[in-house]
């Protein structure tokens, strides 16, 4: 039984209308169709990047395919308890069986090229599971929401994907996840200016903070924020980085300076391959 | 289907305490029942995994809490809200009592407020809510008494409980 004083939440709560469960059913069946249309859309895409880079191969340094990126599958590994942030990171499965002559083209998807790979973070990581997205609930944006604080809204935001890659398992399990979007044409700079604006404005209570530790030091431009989300929390830093209309959030736990350096000059280095800027 | 096995009677069974727990913590009961709703939507998409977990109530509640304060998902919702609920009846509002607790609790830290509810709402003992929280027993003790003192100042009036040996 609750408390007395929270009966009345629950009182409060009797009458909502719910939907029914088929009506639950209908949504999330139309959401895996969905999940696997686009992943089949990124694997397609991919594969033309990958025949794209074999094709012109000799020819000389490509622009915008990133030589040594290819697409990584995720393993099928399933957490064997609650894990509701683990990424949607479809396999994009390329594979060289069918040679085509297509040209490579501007890349629009975020493919898994885009992303770190594991030799880029230290050894004994792994990719996370793939079958759930964590839809963002730990970047920048969260934080502002998560710290009742006004955000940027991420106004031009296209499309986007996550990816998280696991090292350890339980209480001593640590992971960098990973988040790559594709803003309209020019407005990728405007975003990272606009959390120049935005985190200072931001003053939360009850011990939360966050606050801009860093700028400017990888890619075109480049933030590290961290963000506490309370009293005897760790703060957490967040590394932003922009190569052209890319940008990428990485969550790295207690990333230093140094650290977060060469992370994001990693990441910068990868978006190489889906913006003609580098 | 044999995937469905349990999941509408733990969708009936679980939504209320789900939603109240997401009410508590957030301070919004319609954005409570929006995440509730959706993440019972992606438990579905992989219930085959989740009803074999202990509790799969937690895994539920952990989404719609993460959904519930993802500011990507209200964007999203302020899209989609009227679709998703039409012209649908609307629930009585809140009474006096549960507008000045919930204001009452928003003004706790969230390690606080998430260990009063998880306690006090769910009714889980301190050890569970250790174990659902990765924190000591030793820390929730102390976030429970210093979350129900400013409770108490709040709203004149006090939790019962003894944790001392919870």
């Amino acid at each position: 039984m609750p408390d007395p004083l929270f009966q009345t939440l629950f009182d409060d709560t009797e009458a909502v209308p719910w939907a029914p469960t088929g009506t639950v059913r209908d949504r999330a069946r139309t959401r895996t169709r969905r999940t696997r249309a686009a992943a089949l859309a990124a694997a397609t895409v991919a594969v033309v990047m990958v025949l794209g880079g074999v094709a012109l191969a000799g020819r000389g340094p490509q622009k915008h395919v990133q030589p040594g990126i290819s697409p990584t599958a995720a393993p099928s590994a399933t957490p064997s308890q609650p894990a509701p942030t683990t990424p949607a990171a479809p396999s994009t499965g390329a594979s060289s069986t069918s040679a085509s002559s297509q040209p490579a083209v501007e890349p629009t998807a975020i493919v898994d090229g885009l992303f770190l790979q594991l030799a880029d973070v230290g050894t004994g990581y792994k990719w996370a599971a793939t079958e759930d997205s964590g839809g963002g609930d730990w970047t920048v944006e969260y934080a502002f929401s998560a710290l009742q604080c006004t955000g940027s809204g991420m106004s031009g935001l296209g499309d986007h994907r996550e990816r998280t890659m696991v090292k350890g398992t339980g209480p001593n399990a640590s992971g960098v996840t990973q988040f790559v979007a594709r803003f309209r044409p020019g407005t990728a700079a405007r975003y990272l200016d606009e959390l120049r604006t935005k985190i200072p404005a931001c003053k939360p209570s009850n011990g939360m903070a966050i606050k801009i530790a860093d700028q400017r030091f990888a890619g075109q431009d480049a933030l590290r924020v961290e963000v506490t989300y309370g009293e005897g929390y760790t703060p957490v830093a967040l590394i932003v980085v922009r190569q052209g209309d890319l940008v990428s959030q990485i969550s790295a736990r207690a990333a230093d300076h140094d650290q977060a350096a060469a992370l994001a000059r990693k990441a910068a280095a990868r978006m190489c391959g889906g913006t003609p800027v580098c | 289907m044999a995937e469905e096995d349990g999941f509408e009677e733990f969708y009936r069974g679980t939504r209320q305490r789900v939603m109240t727990f997401l009410y508590a913590m957030s301070g919004d009961r319609n954005e409570a029942q929006d995440a509730a709703q959706e993440a019972y939507v992606r438990a579905w998409q992989r219930w085959s995994t989740i009803r074999g977990y202990d509790d799969p109530e937690a895994w539920v509640r952990t989404v719609g809490y993460r959904l519930c304060v993802s500011r990507w998902r209200k964007a999203r919702n302020a899209l989609t809200a009227h679709r998703r609920h039409g012209t649908g009846a609307e629930a009585e509002p809140p009474s006096e009592n549960t507008v000045a607790l919930v204001r009452a609790l928003r003004q706790l830290p969230a390690a606080d407020r998430e260990a009063i509810v998880m306690h006090h709402l769910l009714d889980l003992t301190v050890a569970d809510v250790a174990a659902h929280t990765g924190v000591p027993a030793n820390t929730i003790k102390t976030r429970l008494v210093r979350g129900r003192k400013t409770l108490a100042g709040l709203l004149g009036t006090d939790l019962t409980g003894d944790y001392t040996n919870a």
